[in-house]
């Protein structure tokens, strides 16, 4: 058995290889930055000092209780669950309707959600830039949160309508004959079976929101309702030699990321492939 | 006697279903006021003159007729992004592409550590685009960036080069970290459609004698060709809309060197503050997109019709 192993092992050497590059290639930037973040100023310009001889965690203190770093990282958190669940409520409700109801016209109206997904964001941005100023609802999370919905709403829908077209019927027969009517089969039996979709669908729009950078920054004004993204921007005008500082930043602002991927990411090939290949 | 009867049926229907219309309301709605109405808002704009540095003017907020698009298409900066895009789509989409595949053809084979090697082969795609920005403009700035020190170090430069700064390395720059970052999404779709194809149709072939070459140009390429095409077009989308990664790295500079349309549109409409000829250009950019994902559905139809 173990000969057989290791003669694959042999064979996939090249395999290997080119894996462990790549791996190298997705980490090494981070393990940099947090190196740099770990360091003092005087040995990021050091190159003998790549790897630090010496460590100090102050550039985590600074960024932690001397900036604004936690304000916007509450700004950020608060926004992409706001958005998140409203679309996946919305989402999940539609995606029910459109596919255990026989909708006049359902086919046109996924045809439609599919086709806002391929609107670059700039096009609505401006003509959102007009609506909002008349509506008031600049420099307003209600607006930006609004916005947020116009590109992960669609995506939610698409995906779980697709999943939920996989889920056979004889699901809920079995559960409607159990007893259930369909609000209590739908709670207690689909949601469990559609959850590879709804947690790739919640991925994605988390993905999505917390990423989002051009509409942060042309529609928020106030610094304290800016997101982390466009709050770390100001990180390096603000302190603009300041490296350590920014690093410091960049590393936690990734925790909660790298948290919420890990938690979703072994439904992700089943989830996404089902979504958005098989439509 | 017949429409009668199909519109009882219909009214019939509407009856049983409407539960069914009233879960999908709300999404329907907020779809028809977030995308589809500033859509058209777009589209109006882009044949108005909206220039918000003059307000005041009496031509502002009228028909302008096509007076934008004939601003852009005659403004130099804007015929240079359309070349530019053109070459950013291909550079990314050809390295993306030959990357992912060797990548998903070697997670998918039965390697020690493969879920392991699969988890963090993603995490580019998991970091979001202006952190990755940050990181890779800090690793290439020309006093403390890693790649400079290295480079002097090991003799491969005789001085520091400032990557962002310079008109003949910075679009390559941008490009690196582009394609660094979307190769995860690529490789994933790749991968799922692969696993999906049983390991005796390349046992019955080895022993008809072919050779890993024409294994994968005659079995794996045809067999992975549909939901290839549908992810390859999906990254397109992403790879033309690409403004997080080059505005925070170059703003589109040096001299216009990494401008595409997104970000010239973006420049026209809050820099320059004229909503009117950015919109033209986004609208130009909305065409093109229009027509990929016209093959996008064309593609997705016909995996339907061969499922049926």
């Amino acid at each position: 058995m173990n000969k057989i192993a290791s003669k694959r092992d042999r064979a996939n050497i090249v395999a290997y290889c080119f894996v462990i590059l790549m791996t190298f290639i997705a980490l090494s930037p981070f393990i940099y930055v947090v190196l740099t973040a770990l360091k003092h100023p005087e040995q990021i310009y050091n190159a003998a000092e790549i790897i630090p001889s010496y460590i100090t965690f102050d550039n985590f203190k600074n960024v932690l209780f001397h900036s604004r770093f936690l304000r916007y990282f509450a700004n950020s958190v608060f926004i992409t669950l706001v958005t998140m669940s409203i679309s996946l409520v919305l989402a999940i409700m539609a995606a029910y309707g459109l596919t255990r109801y026989r909708i006049f016209g359902a086919d046109t109206l996924k045809l439609t959600v599919l086709m806002t997904r391929m609107f670059p964001g700039i096009l609505l941005c401006l003509p959102f830039y007009i609506i909002m100023r008349s509506l008031g609802l600049i420099d307003s999370y209600v607006g930006l949160i609004a916005m947020y919905c116009s590109f992960t709403l669609p995506f939610a829908i698409w995906n779980l309508c697709a999943t939920f077209a996989q889920m056979p019927w004889e699901l809920e027969e079995a559960a409607l004959i159990d007893g259930c009517n369909r609000f209590t089969s739908f709670f207690r039996v689909i949601i469990h079976v559609a959850k590879p979709g709804i947690m790739v669908t919640a991925l994605f729009s988390f993905m999505s929101n917390w990423d989002e950078y051009m509409y942060a920054m042309i529609f928020i004004n106030t610094t304290d309702k800016k997101t982390l993204q466009v709050g770390m921007k100001d990180f390096i005008g603000q302190y603009s030699t300041d490296w350590g500082l920014l690093m410091a930043a960049v590393s936690l602002s990734l925790i909660p990321v790298f948290i919420f991927f890990a938690v979703v990411q072994k439904h992700l090939v089943t989830g996404l492939s089902a979504g958005a290949i098989k439509g | 006697m017949m429409h009668i009867s199909g519109r009882k049926r219909k009214n019939l229907e509407m009856r049983k279903n409407w539960p069914g219309y009233l879960l999908i309301a709300p999404a329907i709605i907020a779809v028809l006021a977030l995308n589809i109405y500033p859509l058209f808002r777009g589209i109006a704009l882009s044949f108005t003159n909206y220039n918000l540095v003059r307000p005041n003017s009496p031509i502002f907020n009228t028909f302008a007729g096509l007076s934008n698009y004939q601003r852009i298409f005659t403004d130099e900066k804007f015929l240079l992004s359309i070349g530019n895009t053109f070459k950013w789509t291909a550079v990314n989409l050809v390295a993306q592409l030959v990357i992912a595949m060797l990548l998903a053809l070697a997670l998918n084979k039965r390697l020690r550590a493969r879920s392991f090697f699969r988890t963090m082969s993603l995490v580019p795609w998991a970091v979001p685009h202006s952190i990755a920005a940050m990181t890779f403009t800090f690793l290439f700035n020309a006093n403390v960036g890693i790649i400079n020190i290295l480079a002097v170090r090991f003799g491969l430069l005789s001085e520091s080069i400032s990557w962002l700064g310079n008109t003949g390395t910075a679009f390559w720059c941008v490009a690196f970290v582009a394609i660094w970052k979307g190769i995860p999404f690529q490789m994933i779709f790749i991968l799922a459609a692969l696993q999906n194809i049983s390991g005796e149709i390349y046992e019955s072939a080895e022993v008809d004698g072919a050779t890993r070459w024409q294994q994968f140009w005659r079995i794996t390429l045809p067999i992975i060709k549909e939901p290839l095409a549908i992810a390859t077009i999906l990254n397109l989308i992403g790879i033309v809309s690409c403004f997080n990664t080059i505005w925070l790295m170059t703003e589109g500079g040096p001299l216009y060197s990494t401008e595409i349309i997104y970000t010239y549109a973006y420049r026209q409409g809050f820099i320059v503050h004229d909503l009117g000829t950015a919109s033209a250009s986004s609208m130009v950019l909305f065409v093109i997109m229009m027509l990929i994902s016209a093959v996008y559905l064309r593609l997705s139809r016909g995996d339907k019709e061969g499922q049926a």
